[in-house]
Parts: C-alpha cells; structure tokens; sequence
C-alpha cells in the first residue's frame, strides 16, 4: 500500500467513525441533491412539454414570414410567391415535416349569432401530419383535401354560436382587392383542446378555400417545418435563409414567434438557479459542519500524523479525501432517490395545477410525465462533489497549519 | 531527493529558552538550558509538573521551535531547518513515545506500526514483515489485527515503542511514557526500553518524576523552573 492508498484508506475509515453523524451528513447531501433533480427534472419536462405543444399545434419549429410581417402571431402581411420556399424546405433534409397556412382574422356567422375569430387556412393533409389538431377532434371528422367547403372549430365556439355539426357558417373578411368577400361553409368537425383560445377563438378551412375568400390567388402567410432533430434548429434556419436570400422572406425559429415561451423558460431558469443555491449552500454548511467538529475532535491526532512525519499535505488531503467520499456517496443516494422519483412519477404522471394556466393558450396537459434531465443531473451530481470539497478547504487548511506541539497537548 | 537524514546523533544544547505568549501573558518553559545527549544514551529528564520536560523534549524533536538558543542534532541546527525538513527529520531520524499512547484509533496495530515506514515509502512486504517482526519483539505479535480500542494501556503502549523503535531511529523521545500504566506494566515497559537501548544501540530520552522510572536511568537530568539544576 502506497501513501495516496493509505490516505484513501484512513479517510474510508474516518467517514465512518461516527456513523451517525456520517448518516445525518449524507442525508442532507442526498436529499438536497435529490430535490434538485426532481426540480431540475419538473422544469425541464415542462418545458419540453410546452415547447413540444407549442410547436406541435401551432408554430412549428421554424416558421417562414413575409419580410413586411410584423405580427408574427397574426401575419399582417403575405408571401405572394411561396413556391421557392416549398422547393428549398424539400431541399433539406432535417426538415420531417412542413405545411403552408394563411392565417387572418374575420368574422364568422352562424344562423343566430357572429362571432371575430382567427381564420387559419391549412393544406389539411399536410397539417394533419405536421400539428396536432386533428388529435383533438371530438365530433364529426377533419378536413379532407378536396372539401373546399369544410370548415373545423373549437367546441367553445360551436357552443357559443349555437351550431351544429353540418350546419351552415359563413365567414366574412376584407379580400386584398379591398372588397368585402363572403363565403359559406358548413362544420365539418369539432375540436376540444382544453385551450379557450384555441377552442373559442380559431377556425381551420382548407388552403384553397382560404386563398379564394381573400381574393389573393396562391399567397399565403406562413410557412411552418418540424424537424427530425430540434437540435439542429440553428443549422437548419442558416442553411434555409442562405437558399431564401433572394426572396422577400424572414426565416424565424419558435423561440422568435413564441418569445412568451422563452421567457417563460428564463423565469423558470431563474428560480430554478436561485433554489439550487439555496439548496447548495445548505448542503455546503451541512458538510462544512461535519468536517469542522470532525477536525476540532482530531486535532491531537494530526498532531500525531505530522509528529510522526507526514507532511502537512497528507494530512490536508485526508480532509479532502473524506470530503470527497461524503459528497461522492451523497451524491450516488441523492441520485438513486432523485431516479426512483423520476421514473415512478416519468410513468404515473405528476398533476399539475400550472397546466391550467399554460392551457389557457395553448393545449396543455394536466399532468407532467417526468423525465431525466441528463445535462443537469450529472452537471448538479459534479457540483455535490465540488461543493463537498469545497467546505473541506477551511478545515484542511487549518489542519495543515497546525503547530505540532500545540495540537498534541489538545483534548 | 534524498530524504533528510542524520548519521550521528550527539545532540548539543545551548542557552535554550522558551516562551509561551498566552492571552497577553508570558511563561517561560524554560530558561537558558545547557546540556549534551551522547549517542546511545539512556538518559532521564527529571522534575516536577511544570518544570519544562515536555517542551524541552518537543524543542528536541522538533515538534516546537525555541524562542532564543541552539538545539544541534548530528551536525545540523534545528533553527536553520525548513518545517519540511523538519518533518524529514521527524520521519527519518526521530522516534516518538507520548504520554497517552497516541495510536491513530481507526489503523489496527501492525497498521500503526507500519505507519512510520510507510512515510518512509517503504516497499509493502519488507514494511509488513518488520512490523511483525516488531510487535513480535514487544510481544504482541497475536495482537497485530486489533484496533487501540481492543487493547490494553500497557499493550498499546508497547505498541507506541514497536511504532517508534520499528525503523530503526537515531534517538527515541519518550514524554512521560509510564505515566498511565501500572507499575507492574511500567517496569515490563522500562525493560523492554532498556533491552532495545542495549541491543539496537538507540538513544533513548524520556522524562518523568516517577522514581520507580528514574532508577533505570543511566543518566539523569533535573529540571526546575525551566533551568537544570
């Protein structure tokens, strides 16, 4: 046995001259630890499950824009000659899916009330694939690629304009010739998405019909794609702006047209950093006291070692070395116990009230399946370590410092 | 590097003074001590509680530093020493025996024992093979896998010699080494400190006032108030 072996063994031993203390220490690390990754993982799953419904049932992971648009909800402007956009979208390869859409707001009458609504006018079969609308129909059936006279809305708004499935509905709006165009429809199929934006305040109509109602021959208001791989969101927004240079477009990506769900995210960050320092900082004290009254009680016994011949060093690093089993096996339980709550709670789902709120926009669901959050987990299981190490500096150093003679008369 | 290491051991004393600054206060432990430790010696710091022994032997093993004098060990002055030179001397040349047996508490007896070699970077089967020697020596070869706790005062002080003796030091510092043992176990100590004096040729210094102990010593040298008398 060399030196470091027999510094690693002492330390080993020491950790568990007082089991009790060593316990006591250890559950602090591992449950300060264990409630970080459950938050950690919380926020991150949340926020995957925002992004995913946002861009699933509305933007897209990149969105291609008029120049001119400065609405980025609502378009306030049109791309008169898509197609060099359809031809550069099927040019690249991490684009999995992607649909047009002419989006604009009007008013839509039924036989006893109007209501203003969104008027979204998709290729159905495109969208179908490319959001998740069609997922939430309840009554009657999404809208087939021919059936220029099919119209789909939100149960909320059905309810409220009192029609029924089959019934007749006429959408009124301001064509770009600047006359007022009408065209009548009739509901195809109701959607719930739990959202009363959603499902009180947007219709869907096909393309075409869309095109015909505003008088503006193949224009369109928005190109969105998904991607195969969100990561490679930045590659793919270069490589199509490059492509798109010559034409009036602005290529954006879903952190621009839902700036809301980016902060969201840094508020989220923001507490999230906030209460791991809390909880850091406890662990840290926590450990700072274990190895200060460990120190004070063996001072005679580095008085000892450095009688003996050992150097201040070793004996530092025998400090730091028990440092570094405690946040080491703090680190391990606080991840077992953080992992068996993850996945009980990744299967059974957690119910979570800020659906509610969240679904107020958007579609949302009332539980949260967890998942691991890998990048956090392993950078918050280095930082126990680190933070263990870090308050055995002080009483390392103080045992280093030691006068010899002096430390040997302490009891 | 070489480790640092004496080849004699003649210790040479002059107008040695200590003193302790505590709380705004000063004591001096000791005040202006002359005195000289020949190789092989068997030699007795004598004199009541508070007369310095302890300090005097600390100051010699460089386990303290003096306020004023000179403490020359072989052909070095302690006071020109690093701390780290210090610690090399302590390692290499030193062997230390305390009051209260001071074993690390977590390390079994042979452990204890092979604690010292171990700093010395000595190769493991050599290391293991003399401490078993040792404690085979000092009679507690059967003993080797027990912890202090499991051991007697007199065996762990039998053990604190194997630790001090086990690589063959140029001198043995001894604070009150029977002070906590019966005489029966301090007497069996003393012979085995004698035996090891005899055979192995090691300087051996301790202190006490126990007469029982300062009968078996060759030479002895009392102190009072800090100063020989």
């Amino acid at each position: 046995m060399n030196l470091p072996k027999i510094i690693v063994k002492l330390a080993w031993r020491n950790i568990w001259r007082n089991k009790r203390r060593t316990a006591i220490t250890l559950a602090s690390i591992a449950l300060g630890l264990c409630s970080l990754l459950f938050q950690q993982s919380l926020i991150k799953s949340l926020q995957d499950q925002i992004i995913e419904k946002s861009t699933r049932t509305y933007t897209g992971h990149i969105q291609v824009f008029s120049k001119s648009t400065t609405d980025l909800k609502v378009p306030d402007a049109r791309i008169e000659n898509p197609k060099p956009i359809y031809e550069a979208v099927n040019k690249i390869s991490q684009v999995d899916l992607w649909g047009p859409k002419l989006i604009f707001t009007g008013l839509v009458s039924s036989p006893f009330t109007s209501k203003g609504a969104l008027v979204v006018g998709i290729d159905s079969v495109r969208e179908k694939e490319l959001t998740t609308i069609a997922s939430y129909m309840v009554e009657g059936d999404y809208i087939k690629g021919e059936e220029e006279r099919s119209l789909l809305m939100g149960v909320k708004l059905a309810k409220e304009m009192d029609v029924k499935l089959g019934e007749k509905i006429v959408i009124m709006v301001q064509g770009s010739d600047g006359s007022l165009s009408a065209e009548l429809f009739r509901l195809k199929g109701l959607f719930k998405t739990g959202s009363p934006v959603y499902d009180g305040q947007i219709v869907y109509i096909p393309l075409m019909a869309a095109q015909k109602l505003l008088v503006c021959g193949d224009e369109i208001s928005v190109v969105s794609m998904h991607l195969k791989n969100i990561d490679d969101i930045g590659e793919v927004r270069m490589e199509l702006s490059q492509i798109l240079q010559a034409e009036p477009v602005n290529v954006v990506t879903w952190k621009e047209s839902a700036h809301e769900i980016v902060s969201i995210q840094k508020f989220q960050n923001a507490i999230l950093l906030v209460v791991l320092i809390i909880i850091f900082g406890i662990v840290a004290l926590g450990i700072f006291n274990t190895l200060l009254m460990s120190f004070f009680e063996r001072i005679r016994e580095f008085g000892l070692m450095l009688a003996l011949g050992s150097k201040p060093a070793h004996v530092a690093s025998l400090i730091l070395c028990e440092a570094f089993f405690l946040g080491t096996l703090g680190m391990l339980l606080g991840n077992l116990l953080g992992s068996v709550i993850i996945l009980y709670f990744g299967k059974n789902g957690l119910p979570l009230p800020i659906g509610d709120v969240i679904g107020y926009w958007m579609p949302f669901d009332k539980v949260i399946y967890l998942k691991f959050a890998w990048k956090e987990l392993i950078l918050s299981s280095i930082a126990a370590v680190f933070t263990s190490l870090l308050s055995a500096i002080f009483p390392a150093m103080r045992a280093a410092k030691l006068q010899v003679a002096q430390a040997l008369r302490h009891y | 590097m070489e480790p640092f290491k004496l080849s004699n051991c003649k210790i040479l004393i002059s107008d040695l003074h200590k003193v302790y600054e505590t709380k705004g206060e000063s004591v001096a432990a000791l005040q202006g001590i002359n005195m000289e430790i020949e190789p092989g010696e068997f030699l007795a710091i004598a004199g009541p509680s508070g007369s310095g022994k302890s300090t005097l032997l600390n100051l010699i093993g460089g386990l303290d530093r003096p306020t004023s004098g000179k403490i020359v060990f072989g052909e070095k002055d302690l006071s020109s020493l690093t701390n780290s030179q210090l610690c090399e001397l302590r390692l290499f040349s030193i062997g230390f025996i305390f009051q209260s047996y001071n074993l690390l508490p977590i390390l079994t007896a042979a452990e204890n024992v092979e604690y010292v070699m171990l700093l010395q970077e000595m190769d493991p089967v050599l290391r293991r093979q003399k401490a078993l020697e040792i404690l085979t020596e000092v009679g507690l070869s059967q003993m080797a896998h027990r912890k202090p706790l499991e051991l007697s005062g007199g065996q762990q002080q039998r053990i604190a010699v194997a630790r001090a003796i086990v690589s063959h030091p140029l001198v043995v510092l001894a604070d009150e080494p029977t002070a906590n043992l019966d005489s029966h176990t301090a007497t069996s100590l003393l012979d085995l400190m004698a035996h090891l004096n005899e055979t192995k040729k090691i300087t051996f210094v301790f202190s006490s006032h126990d007469p029982l102990v300062l009968s078996r010593a060759k030479r002895i040298i009392h102190l009072h108030d800090g100063q020989v008398v």
